[in-house]
């Protein structure tokens, strides 16, 4: 994997994250 | 779809699983949106540290996916992003109606203050892996530090979530938390204690060592008596520790292989006196022992088959893994085009110059030289001064979009050479740096 790869790899990773806060609290919530 | 891509997939999953299990299975008990965002918060963020272990390991299954340098940086964007999580958990907590009390309280129970020492150290922990070398932290101390946080932190944080988080009362999440904490610590033990103690059972012997100019030395390495040379690729590197007695340090410490892999009695890396444990490097003598660990690393060009006509640029002692490459042209006689440009400070610090000039006039490879100084005496007669867009430019002859680049040297000289070569239009896919340093 390049150094490329891994920034967008990365914030990939980041945005799934704040996804798998959010989503699922919204569904328990709802 | 490449094996590094469903690895990637597979760290998402063991992430979110808790998540989308306790969204699933757990009970709706009617708590705020906040509260629920701290408490996922809380879930990844442990997830997260965990399988920090994992990802710095050295498992050579990742390892040929993505490279240990890779590795390594992502491993520390991680650690940043589990503690904006795991500060995000009490936060949201109070903002979703545990109130300020839930922060500030000092006479919380025993689970709640685990969680805040944890999260202290937690801080601790990753201020001084990021700015390890702007506190010019020593490498074994900063290692030390982080060998004795890391399982404190997964034990607190274990200890405060089996307590107290509601999720974990759901029985498949209650089994999940525990084998990815006995993952953690079976992973830990076993790269810090179990690996170590197991090389050091069949340790390497120092054969050579060479001055090869000013402060760099080669030190060539035989393996014990039975075992052969492991596979490497030219370019690659080694984590050795040398046990030399005569009361010098033993630390482990991770050196570009220099030596070609076409050669395969022994192993050479060659070392600059930079720190305090390379100021002792040329004290090592022939006959001390080493325990070695390797290979890592996906900078070497047999990475790139297809590519005929390559850009070297090293800077300095950034010539260890580039020479490793040429050495490893020469004796295997590749059929390829290669411009090295060689910038040193001044014409003493020039390693392996001889062996260098000697390639420059064969045929394969067909190798053309360039060295570059920027203080040079008053006898030089070469190119003189900064790598720059210029200089690039009337070297290259312009054919950037041919040509592959391998780049190591001085973070700062990369950075300024990566940029010049972007700027006239190389493409980002064809410029490979090495990112040598575990710290900073």
């Amino acid at each position: 994997m390049r150094k490329t790869e891994l920034k967008r790899t990365t914030w990939l990773v980041v945005i799934i994250i704040v996804l798998a806060i959010v989503i699922p609290a919204l569904l328990r919530t709802a | 779809m490449k094996r590094s891509h469903w690895l990637i997939i597979l760290y998402l999953l063991l992430i979110i699983f808790p998540v989308l299990a306790a969204a699933l299975w757990g009970a709706r008990v009617g708590h705020t949106l906040l509260w629920e965002m701290g408490r996922n918060c809380a879930l990844m963020g442990f997830l997260l540290l965990a399988l920090q272990a994992v990802l710095a390991a050295r498992f050579q299954v990742l390892e040929r996916s993505f490279g240990f340098d890779v590795l390594i940086r992502f491993h520390k964007h991680m650690g940043v992003v589990a503690v904006v999580l795991l500060v995000s958990h009490p936060l949201l907590l109070a903002l979703g109606g545990g109130g300020v009390r839930l922060l500030i309280r000092l006479g919380a129970p025993w689970t709640i203050m685990v969680a805040r020492l944890g999260l202290l150290l937690l801080i601790v922990n990753v201020l001084f892996s990021v700015f390890s070398e702007r506190m010019r932290l020593k490498f074994e101390r900063w290692r030390l530090m982080h060998d004795l946080l890391a399982p404190a932190i997964l034990v607190l944080g274990f200890l405060h979530s089996r307590r107290i988080g509601g999720d974990l009362r759901i029985p498949v999440l209650r089994w999940y938390w525990t084998i990815i904490f006995v993952l953690f610590l079976a992973v830990f033990v076993y790269h810090r204690w179990v690996r170590p103690w197991r090389l050091s059972r069949r340790p390497w012997k120092v054969s050579e060592v060479t001055k090869e100019v000013g402060r760099v030395w080669s030190v060539k390495l035989v393996p014990p008596e039975g075992q052969r040379v492991f596979d490497y690729l030219p370019g690659q590197f080694q984590f050795i520790t040398f046990h030399r007695g005569r009361g010098l340090p033993v630390e482990e410490h991770h050196w570009t292989i220099s030596s070609s892999p076409a050669r395969r009695e022994s192993v050479t890396s060659t070392i600059k006196e930079l720190g305090d444990f390379t100021a002792t490097i040329g004290q090592t003598k022939s006959g001390d022992t080493a325990t070695v660990h390797a290979p890592f690393g996906r900078f070497s060009y047999l990475l790139r088959p297809g590519e005929k006509d390559l850009v070297f640029i090293a800077g300095g002692i950034g010539i260890t893994p580039l020479i490793g490459m040429l050495r490893h042209m020469r004796d295997t006689r590749a059929d390829l085009s290669v411009l090295l440009i060689y910038a040193n400070r001044s014409e003493g610090e020039i390693a392996f110059r001889q062996e260098i000039d000697q390639m420059a006039g064969g045929e394969r490879p067909r190798l053309s030289v360039v060295h570059l100084l920027s203080k040079p005496g008053d006898g030089w007669s070469g190119e003189k001064g900064r790598l720059d867009r210029e200089k690039l430019q009337r070297y290259c002859q312009a054919r950037f979009q041919e040509r592959t680049f391998y780049l190591c040297g001085p973070p700062p000289m990369i950075a300024a050479v990566v940029s010049a070569l972007k700027e006239l239009g190389v493409d980002d896919g064809r410029i490979e740096t090495e990112i040598f340093s575990l710290l900073g």
